[in-house]
């Protein structure tokens, strides 16, 4: 039943493209320059923070092992990040978000400009591997796949994202967002109902008793109370950078801004959305489990839900669903970050339908020999995840430096610093203890030394932009 | 083949670019993923095992009612009644008569003598098994080798346990997904494009 369910919800995601876009074929001149037909882009917004890269990657790791105060952190500069973007998007003059892309300026030099965007084109397409490589260690964890038919399924199901994000670009992108947004919903309900019940007559709650509160203090004497501070300031700027570095999170945060004709908060809308998955999980918080660091594992959380099939086939369609919605807004984002580089100077070429369809092509083919080299080679399915912190701290550093990409930077050598930053990062992280071969709780620690990075970049950002 | 290749490729070459581009996005790339997940060449390929024919469980231990559970090595073999030849070698030459249970009728061993034989090397199988039709099943005492040998092929023995039927249903039916979606956007991608507001 539960297998059949899947490939419903697969078709089902199918059909209602194959529904829409007889009414709204792509456009043949930019088919990705599409705003004002978008339905509820806050629906989505939930599966960028909803991600599995970031709820297994980061979230359940800084719960764990920091506590509350750096996911209260968390939580207020992901509100802090809506609230920078929405100025900027307020700022601008742009009538339409391809518009609002094509008119960020990194560099006055236009190669670096160009290679600004393809930073952030890399970076999408890291986090679209990272996402199809922890759906299959997920599958193996906590669906029981083996770990051949877990790459089988997590690879399919991704060609599925992609199928229709051909078809129908953002609008296909949007409305399957919103059945992807309830099925993540139904299962966040249902996992913390049943750690609700299970939750009833503890003698004490784990989350009061994170494991190591100076995990992020780099060994330095620090009261509980200076640990607690630092905490909720690396997870403050953690919040801010993952979302200011994130072109998915700017269009909808652009159309939410400019199109919301319903509701006199849209950003608040929005910031609802993405809170409510989370506040449905907050049982499932207070049973996680109280172990040491070397016993803890990212999917600690489904160890309750095998022993019930309804309970399993929620997870397994809520799961399947946030996966796919972060994908394919990663591998759409990165699509539009490689024809916005292509139409901009020195390449001035166009960015039609053929152009889009080539491009869509050779990033999803990109992604999926990635993740299949990645799968055969790599033990832990964290480790793209955290080389990518890299990519956030220094793109969302300079973003918020040169005031959202619009006081270009005058500087030159930017190509070499990155790639030396870049560098530097991966050997950083590759000397974290059994990094490469297992899921390690320790690579939590690079957050802060990612944030100080976060904060250089923003120095760096201000003092050379023009 | 690689003329036949070479004329495609010149025949795509041809083509305008919003063809080429189409068949790239909506054909080529989706055949090489799909066909990547389901071929019989792929490591990953549900087909490569169920073309086998073979499943193979090591056993463990044993318990006789209430009395403790003892270490016990063994290994249940599972064979379908296809045109297959199997050689399954023991781990250790084994010093006595091997202990064999199975689902073949006992009347169908004379007439089965040749094809299934069990030694102090291992066991040899040549199937289908006459007057069976329905999977084999075997039950023995002895621990297997690290290898099978099939015709033209090794295989090791813990690379054919069954796997379990979600894994394999949800694989299956994100196959299933894939393949529908590839053949609902080779329909769709003929609809046509609009062009925007002037």
């Amino acid at each position: 039943m539960i297998s059949l369910a899947v490939g419903l919800m697969l078709v089902l995601s199918l059909l209602l493209v194959n529904i829409w876009i007889r009414g709204q074929p792509l456009s043949a001149s930019n088919p990705l320059d599409v705003d004002e037909t978008l339905p509820l882009p806050w629906a989505g917004y939930a599966s960028t923070i909803f991600s599995l890269t970031a709820l297994f990657g980061s979230y359940f790791a800084i719960l764990v092992i920091l506590g509350p105060v750096a996911m209260a952190g968390l939580a207020i500069g992901s509100i802090v990040g809506l609230i920078l973007i929405k100025g900027a998007v307020d700022k601008s003059p742009s009538a339409s978000f391809h518009e609002f892309l094509l008119s960020r300026r990194f560099s006055l030099n236009a190669d670096n400009n160009s290679f600004f965007l393809g930073m952030l084109m890399v970076m999408q397409l890291g986090f679209a591997i990272s996402e199809l490589v922890i759906m299959r260690d997920l599958s193996v964890a906590a669906f029981s796949m083996a770990p051949r038919h877990a790459t089988i399924f997590a690879v399919a199901v991704a060609l599925v994202s992609y199928l229709y994000c051909l078809l129908g670009g953002y609008g296909a992108l949007y409305r399957t967002d919103i059945v992807q947004y309830a099925f993540m919903l139904v299962m966040c309900a249902i996992i913390g109902l049943v750690f609700l019940v299970g939750a009833m007559g503890l003698s004490h709650w784990a989350i009061t008793q994170p494991l190591d509160q100076h995990f992020w203090t780099f060994g330095l004497p620090v009261s509980p109370v200076g640990a607690a501070a630092a905490n909720f300031c690396v997870g403050l700027l953690t919040g801010i950078c993952f979302l200011v570095s994130n072109p998915d999170t700017w269009k909808r945060v652009f159309l939410v801004t400019r199109f919301s004709n319903s509701s006199k908060h849209p950003l608040g809308s929005m910031a609802v959305a993405g809170a409510l998955p989370f506040v449905l999980l907050l049982p499932a918080a207070f049973l996680v489990p109280y172990r040491n660091l070397s016993e803890i594992g990212p999917f600690d959380l489904f160890i309750h839900v095998g022993q019930n099939r309804f309970v399993l086939l929620a997870v397994v369609l809520g799961m399947t669903a946030s996966f796919m919605s972060s994908f394919d807004s990663s591998l759409l984002s990165a699509v539009h970050l490689q024809l916005a580089r292509r139409e901009q100077a020195p390449l001035n070429q166009p960015v039609d339908l053929a152009a889009f369809r080539y491009q869509i092509g050779i990033c999803f083919a990109a992604v999926t020999a990635g993740s299949l080299a990645i799968m055969s080679g790599l033990g832990n399915a964290y480790f793209i995840a955290a080389c990518l912190l890299s990519f956030y701290a220094m793109l969302g550093g300079i973003v918020i430096g040169t005031r959202f990409l619009t006081q270009p930077l005058r500087t030159v050598g930017f190509p070499w610093l990155a790639t030396a930053v870049l560098v530097g990062w991966f050997a950083y992280i590759s000397s974290i203890e059994n990094s490469l071969e297992r899921p390690t709780p320790y690579l939590v620690k690079a957050f802060p030394v990612g944030m100080i990075l976060f904060v250089l970049f923003i120095i760096l950002g201000k003092i050379r932009s023009s | 083949m690689f003329d036949r290749l070479v004329k495609l490729f010149d025949l795509i070459q041809q083509k305008d670019r919003e063809w080429r581009a189409w068949f790239f996005s909506h054909i080529a790339v989706p055949a090489v993923v799909m066909g990547y997940l389901i071929s019989g060449l792929s490591p990953i390929s549900p087909l490569s095992v169920f073309e086998d024919g073979i499943s193979i469980v090591s056993l463990s231990s044993s318990k006789l009612g209430t009395s403790r559970a003892r270490e016990e090595n063994g290994a249940v073999v599972i064979l379908d009644p296809v045109d297959l030849d199997v050689s399954i070698p023991w781990r250790d030459r084994s010093d006595g008569d091997v202990n064999l249970r199975s689902s073949l009728e006992s009347a169908l061993y004379a007439s089965n003598d040749g094809r299934l034989r069990v030694d102090d090397h291992g066991l040899t199988i040549q199937l289908p098994l006459l007057g069976v039709s329905e999977p084999l099943v075997l039950v023995i005492d002895q621990e297997l080798g690290e290898q099978v040998y099939l015709p033209g092929k090794k295989i090791r023995t813990a690379a054919l346990a069954p796997s379990p039927r979600q894994s394999v249903g949800l694989a299956l039916w994100a196959i299933i997904g894939g393949m529908f979606g590839i053949g609902l956007s080779l329909g769709l991608s003929t609809l046509g494009t609009i062009e925007p507001e002037k």
